[in-house]
């Protein structure tokens, strides 16, 4: 943690000390959010997010740098995201400066340690120093395509900009300042006062994301949907989910390796036959009936295939008139159905698969195949049920005819026996 | 054992097919529920097929547009089938008042597992039959 004199300094902007200085204090980079917004204590919780921007920015120039430092690797060295472990320890204000630290994981080496720090605290300078050569020479600097590029703006490895220019980074400066409005600025760079900072104003991210008008929307904002991924691309590590309403592209965020593999085993291959997910990610138009999701952090499974097809064949139980199968026939009571609802979680987890069938006397029966035996589980609308297993071999029968007992039910699909 | 109504005769030929149509509900991921063989209480454990003559497709017909029920084909057993698992098969026409019905009398058969059983092997005999009309 800085001491007071060092909080002042940065406050102030001035953390003109010298490496080793730095080195004590951790502090890890200069960032300062200046705005009518940022003028009260602390900053405004909906802009915090901009902290993880540039978290996200430093670490992909970082990454192509290293990978720039050593012709021939494809990847960076394991470990090389998680030594990154920026934390926000205060907000001093002047306006709103959040103080950086890198914090050092016990799980990494000293000797990996020193190196990747290196270039993390290369790549603060790098932004710093190339998005302003880029905004004096009024240059698209995040230009997807380099070769159109102006000629003022250098393409090669060697220079800042060269670097911005990679894919992966260009995706990453776009966001940010995302959240901010016209007025207000980003300042950042290295934490000493003789190093590189640079001001992001809207100008200047108007150079970064040449688009950025275009969208009409300078705040990403999150959003959480549910539906089904029915398709996935790894090459660009995105998926499109179908929901109940429209659809969403989304875009996974960076080094989410774990992330991609959670999509591509919930894919839908025939567009239907997978668990519903929630997504967490980002958005510059949430009301847009076709969303646009980047920065993807978050894929949960809130229902598996096996729950979704049980609940569908309740559903269309549920659904039946009466004499639904004849004069005679009766629909199963809501209660019931309810009764079964309840089960169907838990049944959607046994190892067999589990159906779910009316019968013409108001019941609704559970069935299931355990080898050899066929069961059977008639939930009654008097409140009791029939339990069945049927030996399709030696056509021996167990059966038991008791009060409605949730817990024996699934115990019984389970094992197969009626104990 | 239960003599059939003074009506209603035992169908004697063995290879006689008896149509009988499945409900979707009993129908899940495409495998038919042995429930779909087996008759009610309220049904007086009568299980309700129409004759072989019939043919599969009007045998559907009858059941979807002229009684509005719904089904998701026209599956089949045989007298013999039935008889093996100690089952009648009935011509009940005129008693039920509708040309060409059968049933499938579980009457002789005891116990809630027996005629699950029983419902079971004729809903086998079928599956391994198969579907012999299914609408398009």
């Amino acid at each position: 943690m800085p001491d007071q004199a060092d909080e002042r300094a940065d406050a102030e902007g001035v953390t003109d000390v010298d490496p080793d200085a730095e080195e004590s204090t951790g502090s890890f980079a200069f960032f300062s959010l200046t705005g009518d917004r940022f003028d009260a204590p602390g900053m405004p919780a909906d802009t915090a997010k901009e902290v993880g921007f540039f978290r996200e920015a430093v670490l992909s120039v970082a990454r192509q740098l290293w990978l720039d430092a050593n012709p021939g690797r494809s990847r960076v060295p394991a470990g090389f995201a998680e030594a990154f472990d920026l934390r926000l320890t205060a907000v001093h204000e002047g306006s709103a400066v959040p103080q950086l630290h890198l914090n050092k994981s016990q799980k990494i080496s000293d000797q990996d340690w020193e190196e990747f720090v290196r270039f993390f605290r290369s790549a603060v300078n790098v932004i710093a120093d190339g998005v302003n050569e880029a905004v004096e020479a009024q240059g698209d600097v995040t230009s997807d395509e380099p070769e159109h590029a102006p000629d003022s703006v250098p393409v090669d490895k060697t220079s800042s900009v060269g670097v911005l220019k990679t894919p992966a980074v260009v995706a990453s400066l776009r966001k940010l300042g995302s959240t901010l409005d016209e007025t207000e600025s980003i300042i950042l760079g290295s934490p000493l006062k003789s190093g590189p900072r640079v001001t992001l104003d809207h100008h200047a991210r108007v150079i970064l994301n040449p688009k950025l008008d275009e969208l009409g929307a300078t705040q990403s904002e999150q959003v959480s949907v549910e539906g089904v991924i029915v398709e996935y691309d790894g090459s660009t590590q995105s998926f499109r989910l179908e929901m109940l309403s429209g659809n969403a592209i989304c875009k996974l965020a960076k080094d989410e390796v774990a992330l991609a593999l959670v999509a591509r085993d919930n894919l839908a291959v025939d567009g239907i036959s997978a668990a519903d997910v929630v997504v967490v990610g980002e958005t510059n138009n949430p009301a847009a009936r076709n969303l646009q999701i980047f920065s993807v952090h978050s894929i949960d499974v809130v229902r598996s295939f096996a729950e979704k097809r049980l609940i569908a064949q309740l559903e269309q139980i549920s659904a039946l008139e009466e004499q639904w199968l004849g004069p005679d026939s009766e629909k199963p009571s809501k209660d019931t159905v309810e009764r079964v609802r309840s089960l169907l979680p838990t049944l959607a987890l046994l190892d067999v698969p589990v159906q779910v069938v009316p019968n013409s006397e108001g019941a609704i029966v559970l069935e299931a195949r355990r080898g050899i035996l066929e069961l059977s589980v008639a939930v009654e609308p008097n409140g009791e049920m029939f339990m069945c297993s049927d030996n399709v071999e030696t056509n021996d029968l167990e059966e038991a005819q008791v009060d409605f007992d949730g817990g024996r039910l699934e115990q019984f699909l389970k094992t197969g026996g009626l104990a | 054992m239960n003599a059939p109504n003074p009506q209603s005769a035992i169908i004697a030929d063995v290879d006689e097919m008896l149509f009988r149509q499945v409900h979707p509900t009993q129908f899940p991921d495409g495998q038919i529920s042995s429930e779909a063989f087996k008759p009610s209480v309220r049904d007086k454990d009568m299980l309700s097929t129409l004759r072989e003559h019939v043919g599969p497709e009007e045998a559907y017909r009858r059941w979807t547009e002229d009684k509005g029920f719904k089904s998701v084909g026209t599956y089949a057993v045989t007298v013999e089938e039935v008889t093996n698992e100690e089952l009648r098969a009935i011509d009940d026409a005129a008693e039920m008042g509708e040309p060409d019905h059968a049933s499938i009398d579980f009457t002789q058969i005891d116990g809630k597992g027996k005629k699950k059983q029983a419902g079971r092997m004729l809903r086998d005999a079928a599956a391994a039959r198969g579907c012999l009309h299914r609408p398009q």
